[in-house]
């Protein structure tokens, strides 16, 4: 017997380390396929005795790309744990940190790993087709990039002192107050960022159409979608109440308050990857199947609340469906994100109370369990945290956006293989097809299984009996 | 001018570009020179490095004597001819084509470069003030030979701005 496996090893152009085998069946058709994560970090363990102040500024290091999705969800936590009413305007601050996190998360997705795929061709030569090769092709199109991924950071390092790890979000608030030349120096660049978002967003719709064979083939399946939406139905970013639907617009379970999470996730392990699945408990494993990020977050809230945004989602919904099912619009979805979370900053940052001084409050430990909640870029990003009667952390449990997006990438892993992948006949590109249906869900793997990560992945073929029939590395 | 001075703070000798920069942060203060710190190369670099007329990058050496502190031009990678980077006929990607990976914390000065050529058509004058490691294990500590090495490195990068200065103020025969 042949050995039928191809291995892809490493995935590239994703945050983290990975590989997917693709199995063959003797006829040489796809016969399973599986997204493997291969590292491992341990930060719950690594929590455990530090003290609970510690904790936003301790769990920022999880992550290069999205620390500040982790810090708010962690102070968020110690919020609660202190008892205590966090003053409005941090609350705002707070939310523009988030935002801005989301529009420089997205830029980087978008245009620094996937538009290479999408502009020079899935089926390009792979030593151009990078972001030097989108520079040297559309160079307008890669300083979109540059800029509005520069955008978000400058905002995240005015408000919290640098780029990568501010500690500017503690329990109780922020640590300073905005400067008004801070504001200032944000507010002006946003007619920029506005105008290379919109750009960008006409860009993608008018090209949609020729990724047609792509959109019906990465992980286009009914599933559950979950996100935080406010009262009311409009998307919730930093704030809000879980609700999940359905692909036919079903709600099963909505108003649903963040610190009962457990009731309705549940977490399983498999022996083939570190990062754990995460499924809708009332539908079980591995039925309970949903979907996180910018395509969910479309899908369960009712609008978004910006104008802009909502003319491009009203949009969005008349091309593709109320409740897009392809795993490729994450990318449209991303982009429409980015429009919108630009717009609430502008909003937010206009208003006059945002440069009271009164940014945090103060309290000893109160009671000695809470959970934070937010949307990260990737989607709903959960801590719960338990201390004792001094503060002293004694269990932590991170639920993280790759990981309820976990049994989708592998779902939609499969399903790409057996579109593209015909027997042993491999070519480079379909190899990449396989890659970039990951891709479309930016997953943060050093987050998700809390290890050291840079980004590779790697593909394996084996055949009925699991033998390795060809592996393809990065 | 622009410096940019970057490396690990967490990763032993790594941390001497951080080191430097911030020493220059105060020592280049009112001088119109912009001290930029960072974990590591990025394509956002590029739109600083566009306004710029000479960068200074600062960063430790993994191949050099540790303590040494040394000082080369840098240019651009050179763009690839034609469309493909790749020789078709023995599949070989093309050295000045290779692969940039936002995320193999592989970006070297020549690659900023060439992105800020590629996307702002802009080719500053460039050096590299390299400062020899003697150790990349985590810590927060900087080696003897490194930490004594600091004033020096701090030197040469003013050395190579005022030389920048004076170049761009000697009028053209």
């Amino acid at each position: 017997m042949a050995d039928n496996t191809i291995v892809i090893e490493p995935v590239t152009r994703i945050e983290g380390h990975a590989k997917i085998t693709i199995q063959l069946d003797d006829a040489g058709e796809v016969a399973d396929a599986h997204f493997h994560v291969t590292q491992f970090r341990g930060f719950e363990r690594i929590s455990q005795g530090r003290m609970v102040h510690e904790m936003p500024s301790l769990m920022a290091r999880i992550c290069g790309i999205c620390p500040v999705s982790h810090m708010v969800a962690s102070a968020k936590a110690c919020d609660e744990i202190l008892g205590v009413t966090v003053p409005p305007t941090a609350v705002r601050l707070r939310r523009v940190l988030n935002l801005a996190q989301i529009v420089q998360s997205h830029a980087l997705s978008f245009f620094y790993l996937s538009s290479p795929d999408l502009l020079l061709g899935f089926d390009s030569d792979p030593a151009l087709r990078n972001l030097v090769g989108v520079a040297r092709q559309t160079p307008d199109l890669a300083r979109d990039g540059v800029a509005l991924r520069r955008f978000g950071q400058r905002i995240i390092e005015r408000l919290g002192g640098k780029r990568i790890h501010p500690a500017w979000v503690v329990p109780g608030g922020v640590s300073r107050p905005l400067e008004a030349s801070e504001r200032d120096s944000i507010l002006a660049e946003i007619p920029d960022a506005r105008e290379r978002a919109h750009r960008t967003l006409e860009w993608f719709k008018k090209n949609v159409a020729s990724w047609t064979e792509e959109a019906a083939h990465f992980g286009d399946f009914p599933s559950l979608y979950m996100g935080l939406v406010h009262e009311g139905g409009n998307a919730a970013y930093s704030d809000g109440l879980l609700r999940v639907v359905d692909s036919s617009g079903w709600v099963m379970a909505d108003g649903v308050d963040p610190r009962a999470y457990d009731e309705y996730l549940g977490e399983t392990v498999e022996p083939w990857s570190y990062l754990k699945s995460t499924y809708f408990k009332p539908l079980g494993y591995p039925a309970g199947i949903y979907r996180v990020g910018p395509l969910a977050r479309l899908n369960v809230a009712e609008r978004l609340g910006t104008s802009a945004a909502d003319a491009e989602l009203a949009e969005y919904r008349d091309r593709l469906g109320r409740y897009p099912s392809s795993s490729f619009h994450y990318h449209y979805a991303r982009l429409i994100e980015i429009v919108h979370c630009i717009d609430v900053i502008d909003e937010i940052l206009s208003r006059p109370d945002i440069l009271d001084p009164h940014v945090r409050a103060r309290a000893q430990i109160n009671r000695n369990e809470g959970v934070g909640v937010s949307e990260a870029p990737r989607g709903v990003l959960i801590h719960h945290y338990k201390v004792d009667d001094d503060g002293l952390v004694e269990w932590v449990n991170l639920v993280i956006a790759t990981g309820h997006n976990n049994l989708a990438m592998n779902r939609s892993v499969l399903q790409t293989a057996r579109h593209y992948i015909k027997g042993d006949q491999v070519k480079e590109g379909m190899l990449n097809r396989v890659e970039a249906v990951i891709r479309c869900y930016d997953p943060c793997l050093s987050c998700s299984t809390h290890a050291v990560g840079q980004m590779p992945l790697e593909v394996d073929i084996r055949d009925a009996e699991g033998s390795l029939l060809r592996q393809v590395s990065r | 001018m622009l410096v940019v001075a970057c490396g690990n703070a967490l990763r032993g000798d790594d941390a001497v570009g951080p080191e430097v920069g911030e020493l220059l942060t105060v020592g280049l203060a009112g001088t119109g020179a912009t001290v930029i710190v960072s974990d590591q190369l990025l394509p956002e670099l590029a739109d600083d490095a566009s306004r710029a007329r000479l960068v200074v990058f600062v960063d430790a050496a993994a191949d050099r004597p540790a303590g040494s502190v040394s000082l080369r031009t840098v240019a651009p990678r050179r763009a690839a001819a034609g469309a493909a980077g790749t020789d078709r006929a023995t599949g070989v990607p093309a050295p000045e084509a290779r692969s940039l990976d936002p995320f193999s914390h592989g970006m070297g000065p020549e690659d900023l470069l060439a992105l800020t050529r590629d996307l702002y058509a802009a080719v500053p004058d460039a050096v590299l003030v390299s400062v020899g490691a003697e150790s990349f294990e985590p810590g927060a500590e900087l080696s003897g030979a490194v930490r004594l090495a600091v004033p020096r490195a701090v030197e040469a990068v003013q050395h190579a701005i005022s030389e920048g200065v004076q170049k761009a103020s000697t009028p053209h025969a």
